[in-house]
């Protein structure tokens, strides 16, 4: 049995999870800077850095007692070492890496999107590969098959704004405050879908996504048509982004025979893209993994997970590692 | 027996040192750049490892708390912060413009401890010093730690109107500024790097004078807000 402390801090949530065997999250604490951020709009880095040096401890604390675990029952310590923000990461891993020495147990440093990746595993360790899966964040949009731990393959991705980003910049364009996924969501149930027809950039070629076009469509809608109600907008700009993302998806899973659609990131919370990918999963007879809300979002528990894997099959990393922003996914072919 | 550790991570340097009942067994300064938390870890390692003692021999450890720049100086109040409450122990939290003073206690003048905040901007505190009859050092506070512009606190010291000696990288920077003036020495590029040694030292002083905080209380004294937070004052909002 291998108990494994995981900590999150690459962006604004403070988080950590106890996992036993990658598979059993015994806790999962998750401290959450929003409305810290709202104000301004977007997560300001130094506002979020100092906000994770004042809760990890509290956040590691809970996470143990809650688990029922003491630090001494630790095997491992693993923290989200990149991609990132860069002070934000480092708390996580400083304090990582000093439990790790002062427990004299292994660290190890995981990559934040392998860990997204692995979250749907902890809904259901049977699942079959390869798998096709969506993640959608603030910062990433990407589609991967996913074969096992470190088998990887990304098969298409953003090549400008990612789906959270968009969502964001949207909310903020109808005065809705940040951040604007879950409430674009909320509104869009009172709206109508096919109210304006907003473009689905390049929805025919390959599986790579552009979403940058379709906020400024939406943002020139809404200058255009100042009356039209919000719920309406939302609603169509949703429709447009779950369409590509869902017809993408799908398309990537007949190309890698994948006979599973998996969901991850913060978007992945959205209502209408996880009825959406249910739908098609059963009219193609596929299975759809949607994480609950909690793994999807940045957590401790997918950190825990992923570096259980990663320990069975590279070790424990240095403690000479530090946090690199803009680590690459590491991938085959 | 009492074990403190020391850490400072406030400058360009990775400082730290390890003392068992106020002598010191190990300590070291690394250049770490911009890579403080990947000189860290393995240092501290090293340290304990030619120290022959482990963490779990710790009673309290000291950390420099800055003023300094902040993605730096959070990597060493994290890991003084973890390590001290995953031990429960205190930790003793230090400025490390004291640190930077400290060793010029027996100079007798007003000791200026200067680093280099960005932006044409300093950290300052000054100090005065000297030796007393039965030939202890003193060195005492003149201000807080304050961040301004380099030129206005040389202003400041040449008010003062007696003879300083100016210590810290932040001498260094602002040689161009610092330099002319009868009144004012800056010191060696040897005194710009705070010495764990010290650190650890003030830090076992400090801990039988009963200053040991909760460990999870500590925090980086930054002196500025952030950009973000000034902005937003600025539109009033
Ligand atoms: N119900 C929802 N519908 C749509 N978007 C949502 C919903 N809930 C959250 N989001 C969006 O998810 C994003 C945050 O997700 P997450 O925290 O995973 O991203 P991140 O950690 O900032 O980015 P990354 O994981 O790429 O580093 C935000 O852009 C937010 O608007
Ligand atoms: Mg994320």
């Amino acid at each position: 049995m291998t108990t494994i402390l995981g900590i999150e801090t690459s962006c604004d949530e403070t988080a950590a999870a106890v996992v036993v065997d990658g598979l059993d999250i015994r806790s999962n604490v998750i401290s959450t800077q929003v409305e810290l951020h709202a104000r301004y709009g977007g997560v300001v880095p130094e506002v979020a850095s100092r906000a994770h040096l004042e809760s990890i401890n509290a956040v590691i604390t809970r996470a143990l007692d809650e688990a029922g675990v003491s630090l001494g029952e630790l095997d491992a310590v693993a923290a989200c070492h990149g991609p990132g923000l860069a002070g934000a990461l480092l708390v996580g891993v400083s304090a990582g890496k000093a439990l790790a020495l002062v427990l004299d147990v292994p660290y190890v440093g995981v990559h934040h999107l392998e860990a997204h990746l692995h979250a749907a595993w902890l809904e259901d360790p049977s699942v079959e590969m390869p798998m096709a899966v969506l993640l959608v964040s603030g910062g990433h949009t990407m589609i991967v098959s996913m074969e096992g731990t470190g088998r990887y393959r990304i098969l298409g991705q953003t090549v400008d704004d990612a789906a959270g980003e968009a969502y964001d910049k949207v909310a903020r364009a109808l005065g809705l405050g940040y951040p604007g996924g879950p409430v674009i969501d909320r509104i869009a149930k009172d709206g109508d879908p096919r109210a304006v027809a907003f473009p689905r950039p390049m929805l025919n070629e390959g599986l790579d996504f552009s979403f940058s076009g379709l906020k400024t469509a939406v943002m020139l809608e809404i200058r255009r048509n100042p009356d039209r109600p919000a719920h309406d907008i939302a609603a169509s700009f949703q429709e447009a982004v779950v369409e590509t993302l869902v017809y993408k998806l799908e398309k990537a899973a007949d190309q890698i025979g994948a006979r599973t659609l998996v969901l991850g990131g913060g978007v992945a919370a959205n209502s209408r893209l996880r009825a959406r990918v249910a739908e098609v999963a059963e009219k193609s007879g596929r299975r759809a993994l949607l994480p609950r809300h909690d793994l999807c979002t940045d957590n401790g528990a997918m950190i825990a997970a992923a570096a259980h894997f990663r320990l069975i099959s590279d070790g424990p990393t240095s403690l000479d590692d530090g946090a690199t922003p803009g680590l690459i996914l590491p991938t085959i072919g | 027996m009492t074990t403190v550790l020391g850490i400072d991570t406030a400058t360009s340097h990775v400082s730290i040192a390890i003392a068992v009942d106020g002598v010191i067994l190990g300590e070291s300064s690394l250049p770490a750049d911009r890579r403080h938390a990947e000189v860290l870890t393995p240092a501290l390692t090293l340290l304990f490892a030619e120290a022959g003692l482990r963490p779990k021999n710790l009673d309290a450890i000291g950390v420099g708390i800055g003023p300094g720049l902040f993605t730096g100086l959070r990597v060493g109040v994290t890991t003084a912060m973890t390590m001290g409450h995953a031990l429960g122990v205190p930790v003793l939290p230090v400025s490390t413009l004291d640190i930077l003073a400290i060793p010029h206690a027996r100079d007798g003048r007003v000791v200026a401890s200067v680093l280099d905040a960005r932006r044409k901007e300093v950290f300052c505190a000054t100090y005065r010093t000297g030796v007393l009859d039965h030939g202890d050092p003193v060195i005492e506070r003149l201000t807080d730690d304050e961040v301004g512009s380099a030129q206005e606190f040389l202003d400041r010291l040449l008010q003062l109107g007696e003879r300083v000696l100016v210590v810290g990288g932040g001498a260094g920077v602002y040689a161009e500024v610092f330099a002319g003036h009868d009144s004012i020495e800056v010191a060696g590029p040897e005194y710009s790097i705070p010495s764990g040694g010290v650190l650890v030292l003030r830090a076992s002083r400090d801990l039988e004078n009963g200053l040991g905080q909760l460990a999870d209380s500590v925090r980086p004294r930054y002196l500025r807000k952030s950009d973000a937070e000034l902005n937003w004052n600025k539109v009033g909002k």
